[in-house]
């Protein structure tokens, strides 16, 4: 069996990261048959793609694998307006031109990206679901990893369809997460800016997003690095603002730094990762140019964290790369490395004339410079020692009647600690195969977990040397 | 109110002092005390701002209405939320229900109320406030004269301009339009005697435009055939040359067509491709030139969006990089915008077992299966050395993946069924008959996408009632694209047009090149990356 991760330039050193992780992956099996029309770049085919070379690598050995339960209309109007909701639910290509829908076509900014088509709802109802689900598993502490290949829509607002994603998946998956957890990190590696997420949680301190994308002359627009939130919600947003041809390098150089330093003052219960695969290199409406591995590396690194983790999916136009790097990134979630040659399968011919997983990216020119990075990663660093290191204040009230939970009126200093992540990396020389199920999940309550940790040996992350400087 | 009357004669100019006295006194004023003729300023004022300032492309129609049909009095909005404190004190103290009361709507209507205030006048409410604390504070930078501004706009704009008040039968008379050409005319006293009777007809219209004294128009089509004896042909005249003189742009022009014909309505009749949403957040690349609208900088605005670093923290940090003199898409705030969010902890948190969804595999363990199945081990990539006659073929390649395949079938048991293996690739084609294949393949060769026509409309023709769309869609991504690929893999590595692109392009798609849509990448190299 090839174990984990040491291969390739991209990859944590293996003991950290070495620990076995139960996964839990949705798949709903009929995605692949819906279609956007013809000529649409959104090809949910894709998803079947990348699950036919998962079970062919024979990674479904290594996770539970799960039909999610389609998320119901009023599941996702925890989120979305209700009028928006009622539309989508009811439109179909056929009463497109009702009176009563064409009137909300344009309000809903439904008809040219974002078509209505054949099981439109059907759609949402399954990628929704499967966010919802993945929540939900990890918050009974049933998965340390879930995936949901069929979400990861970050551009839906709340009541509007934009970029290809009609129903904010990822909104109501970190919504769930909320009932549980306190902080939820939310990290964006779609080419393109996660303006729906961060739209949502735009004014809370509850949920930190982090996008790294293109921008300048690119959809969807938002996404500038002076973009940090408002009110409550004030430096809970981070913005990485790129330029084309961003490799593998360059970008691990901002993200191992700005997410070690995120880990290290937002101290997040839970991390959502939406993997967009249209950065990668050749993708048909992408610009960047990342391998594989380097896109991968992202994954790699926030799962060494071990902190419950949501892996989503996203934009990915080039459906070939799309389905190597989502399968990819299910092997590196169980921790598996896959041979480099692809196995037979269905889709076999996709491959051509290489037949392999990886793909070396073109040679293209990095419009990032060295010293705009530089100064991009100081910029957002400088940021970030702005927030309050540990966060001390109650968390955003909500208004409401409840009482406030016993647990938030205890002064700071007798709290217990984060419940998994410390600031530090975890060791993994504890075998924690078989962890406790049956606590109270609470999330402030100590967890064995927590006592365990006293134990382990850390691992200082600023000794290495992707640690910033 | 001192001064209110003397002030309010409802010129652009006029309304928009009256706002920036209110700005500055802070003074509220009662929606009985405006005229329908502020009413119409401030529309038009909102209107020239949210183009010539905020640059937006977007044609907002106007008046706003609820999805309902009820129109929206922006002006009566916009003096009930400046008196409760403006935007930020509402959306912060929840007052949005108390503003739809005030101004006559349901408190159901809310939340539409706060995103028409956001779309059309939250930066407008920005503006009027950077204008004064400038004004208050002696700031030298600003070098604004509002007169000149409106002016400006009002012989640029007020073209687009389509008062929805003003419609008569097919025709819509352009009432903007006319005010407009008074003032334009009062700007140039001197031509003023020439035109004193186009002016008259041009009043009586806008009195009312039903007035039979007005005279009949003929239909577009026989403009051409009157002369200029008829003073509404004067008018039209006079505003064809004004528009020529004027320069406006095409896209102004085409609007300015446009909207003569046009029944405003929300929602419908935009400028372009842009959507509503889109455009607001759209960049166009004259536009992310460094140009600093004058709200983000204002104070106000600091608190209220994003709390963009401190002068001082920006001074000693060099900020030349890409990206960052790029101009900022504001994200909305309120309730109609951001998620609510759940209160924590739950005290017992018991999801409905059902997210937990349909577990597939592990297989139950009642699912009995040969223990003599040879495994391959995880990861497990293929051999490349094999026995058939021609290695590489498409028949040695067929051969070998149904041979994984059966493979895969044994081990997954229930799971290979519930997962549909059994519909994907090859294996889609046995419940098509080979007439049926070939007649696919030639309806979608004989459809170039050159033709701007989808080949699915002659699909769905030609198998009707034998096919459905889903076995269609299913039989295109698993068989043929996969059987064009083989081939291609062959015959032209190292040219593949592959899953997508070419095959499928439709030509309107080369309409798409505004950031409006995710489909615009400007200076996208096509690679050719497998």
């Amino acid at each position: 069996m090839v174990e984990s991760s040491s291969v390739g330039g991209a990859s944590l050193p293996s003991g950290p990261d070495g620990r076995k992780r139960r996964v839990t992956y949705f798949y709903e099996p009929s995605i692949g048959d819906y279609y956007y029309g013809q000529g649409h770049p959104m090809k949910p085919h894709r998803i079947r793609m990348a699950h036919n070379l998962i079970v062919h690598y024979s990674l479904h050995r290594r996770m539970e694998i799960v039909r999610p339960f389609p998320a119901g209309p009023e599941d996702i109007r925890r989120f979305h307006s209700d009028d928006y909701v009622d539309f989508l639910a009811s439109v179909t290509p056929d009463t497109l031109h009702d009176h009563t829908h064409a009137r909300h076509l344009k309000r809903f900014n439904v008809g040219e990206d974002c078509p209505v088509f054949d099981g439109i709802f059907d759609f949402c109802q399954a990628s929704a679901g499967g966010s919802i689900g993945a929540a939900v598993k990890l918050n009974r502490q049933d998965a340390d990893i879930a995936i949901n290949w069929a979400g990861g829509l970050h551009h839906a607002k709340k009541s509007e369809a934009s970029g290809f994603c009609y129903v904010n998946d990822i909104v109501l998956g970190i919504l769930e997460l909320l009932k549980v957890h306190r902080r939820v990190l939310y990290v964006d590696i779609d080419i393109h800016h996660g303006d729906g997420v961060e739209e949502a949680f735009f004014t809370t301190d509850r949920v930190m997003t982090v996008s790294f994308h293109k921008f300048g002359d690119f959809f969807p627009g938002t996404g500038h690095i002076k973009d940090i939130g408002a009110h409550q919600g004030k430096y809970y947003a981070l913005n990485v603002p790129l330029n084309d041809g961003m490799d593998d390098d360059s970008f691990r150089g901002l993200f191992r730094p700005i997410v070690h330093k995120v880990m290290e003052v937002y101290q997040p219960d839970a991390v959502v990762l939406q993997c967009g695969a249209d950065s990668l290199a050749g993708d048909r409406l992408g610009c960047f140019n990342l391998s594989v591995k380097g896109h991968a590396d992202c994954l790699r690194y926030l799962r060494s964290f071990n902190v419950p983790l949501m892996v989503l999916g996203g934009g990915g136009y080039t459906i070939r790369n799309v389905a190597r790097c989502w399968c990819y990134e299910t092997a590196v979630a169980v921790g598996v490395e896959p041979e480099n040659k692809l196995p037979y399968n269905e889709y076999y011919e996709y491959f051509g004339p290489d037949y392999t997983l990886h793909v070396d990216p073109s040679p293209l020119d990095n419009q990032n410079t060295p010293k705009d990075l530089e100064k991009i990663r100081n910029m957002l660093l400088e940021q970030l020692s702005r927030l309050p290191h540990s966060p001390s204040v109650p968390f955003q009230t909500t208004p409401s009647v409840t009482e406030v939970p016993e647990e938030a009126e205890e002064p700071m200093e007798k709290r217990p600690k984060p419940r998994i992540w410390s600031g530090q990396e975890y060791d993994s020389d504890v075998d924690e195969e078989e962890k406790p199920r049956h606590q109270s999940f609470n999330a402030n309550h100590i967890s064995p977990r927590d006592n365990a940790r006293g134990n382990v040996k850390d691992e200082d992350m600023l000794d290495r040397d992707d640690a910033p400087s | 109110m001192a001064g209110w009357s003397k002030l309010a004669d409802g010129s652009a100019l006029d309304c928009f002092r009256t706002l920036e006295e209110i700005h500055r006194a802070r003074v509220s004023i009662k929606c009985s005390e405006i005229g329908t003729k502020l009413t119409k300023s401030f529309n038009q004022i909102v209107f020239t701002f949210s183009r010539q300032i905020c640059q937006s492309n977007c044609f907002a129609p106007f008046p706003p209405m609820l999805g309902d049909g009820k129109p929206i009095d922006l002006l009566t909005l916009y003096l009930c939320v400046r008196e409760k404190g403006g935007y930020e004190s509402v959306s912060r103290n929840g007052n949005w229900d108390l503003v739809a009361t005030e101004i006559g709507f349901n408190s159901n209507d809310s939340s539409n109320l706060e995103v028409v205030y956001v779309k059309y006048l939250e930066s407008l409410e920005q503006w009027f406030c950077k204008i004064v604390s400038d004004k208050e504070s002696g700031n030298p930078d600003t070098n604004f004269d509002p007169r000149k501004f409106f002016l400006d706009v009002e012989m640029k704009d007020n073209n687009v301009f389509v008062d929805t008040n003003v419609k008569k039968e097919s025709e819509v008379i352009d009432l903007e339009n006319i005010v407009d050409v008074e003032e334009y005319e009062s700007s140039k006293k001197r031509k003023r005697e020439r035109y004193l009777p186009l002016l008259d007809w041009v009043k009586r219209v806008a009195k009312n435009p039903c007035d039979t004294a007005i005279g009949i128009i003929p239909e577009r089509n026989k403009w051409k055939s009157y002369g200029g004896e008829h003073v509404w042909k004067q008018v039209l005249s006079a505003r064809e040359a004004r528009l020529l003189n004027l320069d406006v742009d095409s896209k102004a022009k085409i609007i300015w067509q446009k909207s003569f014909k046009m029944h405003p309505a929300m929602y419908e009749d935009r400028i372009d491709r842009s959507t509503s949403r889109c455009s607001q957040r759209l960049i166009t690349a004259k536009e992310t030139q460094s140009t600093k609208p004058p709200l983000q900088d204002s104070p106000e605005s600091s608190s209220s969006s994003s709390g963009s670093p401190t002068p001082t923290d920006q001074d000693h940090i060099d900020n030349s990089f890409h990206g960052f003199n790029l101009k900022r898409k504001r994200t909305p705030l309120g309730r109609a915008f951001q998620a609510k969010l759940p209160e924590l902890p739950e005290p017992t948190y018991s999801p409905d077992p059902k997210y937990l969804g349909t577990k597939i595999w592990p297989l139950e363990k009642s699912e009995t299966r040969s223990s003599l199945i040879e495994l391959d081990r995880i990861g497990k990539g293929r051999h490349d050395s094999c026995g058939c006659q021609f290695q590489g073929s498409i028949e040695c390649v067929k051969f070998h993946v149904s041979e994984k395949r059966n493979r895969v079938k044994l081990e997954l048991g229930s799971a290979f069924y519930k997962w549909k293996f059994g519909d994907m690739g090859e294996n889609v084609a046995v419940s098509w008959n080979e007439s049926e294949e070939r007649k696919f393949e030639d309806v979608i060769k004989s459809t170039p996408s050159s033709t701007g026509t989808s080949f699915w409309d002659e699909l769905t023709r030609c198998f009707e009632r034998k096919k459905s769309m889903r076995e269609m869609v299913s039989y295109y991504f698993n068989v043929y694209l996969l059987r064009r690929r083989a081939h291609q893999n062959r015959s032209d590595p190292g040219n593949i047009d592959s899953d997508d692109d070419e095959l499928e392009k439709i030509e309107n798609e080369v309409n798409k090149n505004d950031s409006g849509s995710i489909l615009c990448s400007p200076k996208k190299v096509h690679l050719n990356a497998r």
